[in-house]
């Protein structure tokens, strides 16, 4: 039959202290996670709440241990939104508008066009499931080495799905190991071509 | 077409700044021309296209290739190769345009700069993708040049040449 006695009666058994509180046992064996120097930049992170170490800390009123969170809430909304707005814009090529590209910039990156151009680059380089299957093909064929046919197979699938750029097999014939075939396709360079 | 070994001296770091624009403004000689490469089904952006067509009253010739200096195509994909006259018009630009040797890479730019002197044999290679790059001139240009480019870390070595290197 279960105890008919309340939560705080039992965490007040186990040595807690009240309902709310989360409270550290220390005889449990824990693995610390953090190490080094602890960090000054605010990360976007789950334990807010405990100053971002959630096994040393814990909040006593249940809301924030610094009483700060509402500042670092509200970075976490603008990095949200400024990184939803890269996905759409590398989904929707150029179709940024004058007031989205100053949300971008006020993500914190300086430099005008490059910034907000490299940013849009950097979320533009996220494959679709078809471009990612012909990368993780180019990797395979990387570490063991492709048939020049399969090669011109995998060149068209690139072509294809749009996986730029997709080139070779070619060869660099001055030094090295350049000089064998190799080819290229996206991220993935020095596909040795037998 | 690399037929044979040649002395050469490899840049062993990346010209940038002002040594890039030292070194460019080295291969500068009267007559001398230069080459860009823009490969089949390259997508080029806006910035490239704008320099082309910056570039355009210097053009010499424009083929269909599949070798340049540092490069041969294996398949049956041809690149366009583009040679101009190295003015001083040409010149700013290639300053403008990158601010070290291994930023000649599609899309933002054509690719694989290289510089031929007034004879018409190529005096810079470079294969910007693989970070590769190397001048074919004697030793006394050589210590002439790092005097004038202190950045540029030069190291010789051997390489297999086209025939007019």
């Amino acid at each position: 039959m279960p105890s008919s006695s309340s939560l705080s009666q039992r965490r007040a058994r186990r040595g807690s202290t009240a309902c709310h509180q989360r409270r550290l046992d220390r005889e449990l064996p824990r693995r610390r996670t953090q190490t080094g120097a602890p960090q000054l930049r605010i990360k976007r992170t789950a334990y807010i709440y405990a100053g971002q170490d959630p096994i040393d800390n814990y909040d006593v009123s249940g809301m924030c241990w610094t009483g700060f969170c509402w500042a670092a809430h509200a970075v976490n909304a603008v990095v949200d939104a400024r990184q939803d707005l890269l996905q759409w814009e590398g989904r929707h090529p150029g179709l940024m508008t004058a007031a989205q590209v100053a949300m971008v910039f006020a993500g914190g990156r300086a430099g005008g066009e490059e910034a907000a151009g490299s940013e849009a680059a950097a979320a533009s380089k996220q494959f679709t499931p078809d471009q990612e299957a012909v990368v993780a093909l180019a990797k395979s064929a990387r570490q063991t080495g492709i048939s020049r046919s399969d090669f011109t197979q995998l060149k068209d699938w690139a072509d294809e799905y749009g996986v730029r750029p997709a080139r070779g097999p070619e060869i660099h014939p001055t030094r090295g190991w350049a000089r064998t075939p190799h080819g290229r396709i996206g991220p993935i360079n020095h596909i040795p071509i037998k | 077409m690399y037929n044979h070994q040649c002395t050469v001296y490899f840049l062993a770091k990346e010209p940038r700044g002002t040594t890039y624009e030292s070194l460019i403004r080295a291969g500068a000689v009267p007559g001398s021309t230069f080459g860009l490469v823009v490969r089949d089904g390259e997508v080029l952006l806006d910035r490239a296209e704008s320099l082309l067509q910056a570039l355009s009253p210097e053009l010499i010739e424009e083929v269909l290739a599949k070798e340049w200096p540092g490069t041969r195509l294996l398949d049956d994909s041809v690149a366009r190769v583009l040679t101009y006259r190295l003015s001083p018009q040409a010149l700013r630009l290639l300053i403008s345009a990158a601010r070290g040797l291994y930023e000649w890479q599609h899309p933002e730019l054509p690719e694989d700069l290289f510089i031929r002197g007034s004879n018409g044999r190529t005096w810079l290679t470079s294969v910007a993708h693989e970070g590769e790059a190397f001048l074919s001139i004697p030793s006394e240009e050589a210590a002439r040049l790092q005097e004038v480019a202190p950045g540029l870390f030069l190291e010789k070595g051997e390489a297999a040449c086209p025939e007019n290197a």
